[in-house]
């Protein structure tokens, strides 16, 4: 390396106070401003350009008011490794001619006030000739760069990118965060004693149906995978970062005394707020089949029906409670935490409960009342193509009981349910999907695909086990033994997000059963999605006014089932 | 080579001038098998060149040659790509202060890292470093067996063959599944990013 670029080095890579407001490969130049000089990096390749067009780069502010200021600079093609990968502006100047009066874009010279304190200002680079691969001809490149004022920076707290890359997942329990201006190991302890204080807003995009909420963090370590220990924390939100089809902002937020009380340096932090703020972008687009997602339903649904042979009309009240939910603590690898491990598992509580107010000796609606804990190991497909996009094997113990817990049963239930690709789409995905194939009409607001969400989830598995408590007054269940194959399958359609059909079928063969091994249960649903009329987050539940039919034999006590009702129901 | 019917000093002459040129071809293999166990002695094996601040040169400056040229020039495909770092250089290189602040960072991963990476695709893919786009796919670049387990494994070793994350000690983790074929080089780009380990601390501005 020369002498002379052993002194021209120095200036690129000091110790200067910068901001940029560019982001690394989200586009295709990046301005850097470092100790009074511009690096621009072209992250894809360029051609080769004409030095004489090239110096006749320029950049321009808007003073006070509002008159363009125009600074001349020398522009030079940066060569790394023998690859030509961006272009320097240095010896900014007043004038065109080399011997203008200098400027420094931070402080001041030439006329050029300085940038107040705490403040900062636009500078638009004007860049001349550079033709990008992608361009088809040599054209002017318009560039903004923010430059804050050298006094007493502004302390800054910076997120990590969060998105998906290809099939490899990001970890949508952590946000990585590097505080740069803060004496880290305060701030950590600080934030630490308290990890409630840290807010976490999410604001969704304008074409996205969610809506806004705040949630906190749950808890803040320093990163053991530092290079450096204690450079960067991991902030562990209370709910893990929301899929959705468009990108959306996530602001973390906490006390400007927590920040004032570890800063660093002459650094500074806003005096006009009373929280510390930091914003960034979350692309987190549902690409893949879900993995084990809580589920929660409760339903409470009315029933009236005439007797056949009496003629008498008995009003019945159904209810059921489905709640199935993924616990962060007995989870791997579901939201991500691996990054690119295909492989995750959950331990999953279950409480399924159905049943009726009718005296059970002659109710004709379910009958049914189930605790139990599943394991779920599940297998993402190594692309997003595959025919199998995941594979889930469900195994668990489950008591089992009718309503009164007359009859009670335990067992071990084992269940592989394959997810095939396209047969099933949720709602993020098909949005998602659908405003692809809109984009390029540039008219994609507020617009929604018909049939916004559908599934088609076959299942099969085998119960195993046996009767605890018999009930003496039924004598339908014969067998002190539980031995019964399963296959079921459930599908659903649902029509802009407002009206949706589903129909979960099972079918049991009943091994052991002197008679009749081959039962149904059949449940279909009518739901009209009343989320729309409370606009409002209850923590992720939805409601729906439902109508519902379930027909056949459910266990355990495989007594008849002839319902339909209507009702309400509140589910996630 | 001297004859039955030749006189004896053409004999003689000839007789020497086959010893001395049967001395010159032992030579010229001594010399060619010193070479060859020269290159393959360790401290001759071919370093990939580290990119630091200090190899960010004006284009204008042609004070160093061993790695800046002009790049108004256009570049050949069949330029070499490589430049090899004298041990002197790489050990100033080697001094050099690791980026640290947002400036800093982003300036090493635009002007020291995307090159590198490139210069590893370059290196896999066989192909010069001035054709390859951001938007080209690892799949129509795969030379050989097509896109798979093998070909990703031999790009993540070119990648950390290429000591991507130089001056920090970091390296790519493999991706534990396979990147479809139409990865583009930007997003392995990004990907090796995220797969570093351990994490440098401009880990958090790109990517």
């Amino acid at each position: 390396m020369s002498k002379k670029c052993l002194t021209f080095l120095p200036l690129i890579m000091g110790f200067a106070v910068v901001f940029s407001r560019a982001n690394y490969a989200q586009s295709v130049v990046n301005p850097v401003f470092n100790n009074n000089s511009i690096v621009i990096s072209i992250a894809d390749n360029f051609m080769p350009i004409d030095p004489t067009i090239l110096a006749n780069s320029y950049l321009f502010f808007e003073d006070s008011n509002f008159t363009p200021v125009k600074i001349w600079a020398d522009a030079n093609v940066l060569v790394s490794i023998g690859v030509p990968s961006g272009v320097l502006l240095n010896n900014f100047r007043i004038g065109k001619d080399a011997a203008s009066e200098k400027v420094n874009l931070a402080t001041s010279g030439g006329g050029v006030p300085a940038i107040p304190t705490g403040k900062s200002r636009t500078y638009q680079i004007i860049l001349k000739g550079v033709q990008l691969a992608t361009d088809s001809k040599m054209r002017d490149k318009q560039i903004a760069l923010d430059v804050v004022s050298p006094e007493k920076p502004l302390a800054q707290l910076f997120i990590a990118p969060i998105s998906n890359i290809q099939t490899i997942e990001y970890n949508r329990r952590a946000l990585v965060v590097r505080p740069l201006g803060f004496n880290n190991k305060t701030l950590l302890e600080k934030l630490q004693a308290n990890p409630g204080q840290i807010k976490i807003a999410y604001k969704f995009h304008a074409n996205d149906p969610a809506i806004d909420y705040v949630t906190q963090a749950t808890k803040i370590v320093s990163n053991p995978k530092d290079s450096i220990p204690g450079t960067t924390f991991i902030i562990a939100p209370q709910r893990a970062l929301p899929r959705r089809p468009e990108k959306y902002t996530v602001k973390l937020s906490f006390p400007v005394e927590v920040a004032k009380d570890s800063l660093a340096g002459n650094s500074t932090v806003p005096a006009d707020s009373p929280t510390f703020d930091v914003t960034s972008v979350a692309d987190l687009v549902p690409g893949k089949t879900d993995r084990a997602t809580s589920k929660f339903y409760f339903e409470t649904t009315f029933a009236s029906t005439v007797n056949a042979t009496t003629r008498k009309r008995t009003n019945v009240g159904i209810f059921g409670v489905h709640l199935k939910p993924t616990l962060n603590m007995l989870t791997y690898n579901v939201d991500g935490e691996q990054g690119s491990k295909p492989i995750w598992m959950a331990f999953r509580p279950l409480l399924e409960a159905d049943f009726d107010t009718q005296s059970p000796a002659k109710l004709k609606s379910p009958n049914r009342i189930v605790f139990g804990m599943d394991y779920e190991l599940g297998r993402d497909a190594n692309s997003i193509s595959s025919p199998l996009q995941q594979m889930i094997w469900i195994n668990g113990l489950r008591y089992d009981s009718d309503r009164d817990f007359k009859l009670q049963t335990m067992y071990w239930h084992t269940e592989f349910s394959p997810r095939f690709l396209n047969f099933e789409q949720t709602r993020e995905q098909r949005l998602h999907q659908f405003r692809q194939s809109l984009a390029k009409l540039n008219d994609v607001k507020r617009k929604e695909p018909i049939i916004s969400a559908y599934r088609v989830l076959p299942s099969i598995g085998y119960e195993l086990g046996g009767i605890t408590k018999r009930d003496k007054r039924n004598t339908n269940f014969p067998t002190n033994h539980i031995s019964r194959l399963l296959v079921g399958l459930d599908l659903g359609l649902e029509f802009k997000r407002l009206i949706a059909f589903s129909i979960n079928d099972t079918y049991y063969f009943l091994e052991n059963a002197p008679r009749r091994r081959n039962r149904n249960y059949l449940e279909t649903r009518f739901d009209i999605n009343t989320g729309p009329l409370f606009n409002l987050d209850l923590g992720g539940l939805q409601n729906a006014i439902t109508f519902k039919f379930q027909r056949g034999d459910q266990p355990p006590v495989f007594g008849p089932v002839n319902a339909f009702s209507a009702g309400f129901k509140i589910f996630r | 080579m001297p004859t039955k019917n030749s006189s004896p000093l053409t004999r003689k002459a000839a007789t020497a001038k086959a010893t001395t040129t049967k001395k010159k071809t032992i030579n010229a293999k001594k010399k060619a098998a010193s070479t060859i166990k020269k290159k393959t002695t360790p401290e001759n094996v071919f370093i990939a060149p580290p990119a630091t601040a200090r190899e960010l040169v004006p284009a204008g400056d042609t004070t160093d040659r061993s790695i800046s040229r002009s790049a108004s020039l256009p570049m050949r495909a069949s330029e070499p790509v490589l430049a090899v770092t004298p041990p002197a250089a790489l050990a100033a290189a080697e001094a050099t202060p690791v980026p640290n602040t947002q400036a800093e960072c982003l300036i090493w991963m635009g002007q020291s890292f995307h090159v590198r990476v490139l210069l590893a695709i370059s290196d896999w893919a066989g192909e010069p470093v001035a054709t390859l786009t951001a938007t080209m796919t690892l799949g129509e670049l795969a030379k050989g067996p097509s896109w798979g387990a093998g070909q990703q494994a031999r790009l993540v070793n070119a990648t950390n063959s290429r000591a991507v994350f130089f001056p920090f000690a970091s390296t790519m983790l493999p991706p534990s599944v396979l990147l479809p074929a139409a990865t583009k080089v930007a997003e392995w780009e990004r990907v090796a990013w995220r797969q570093q380990d351990p994490q440098t601390p401009c880990f958090v501005f790109g990517g």
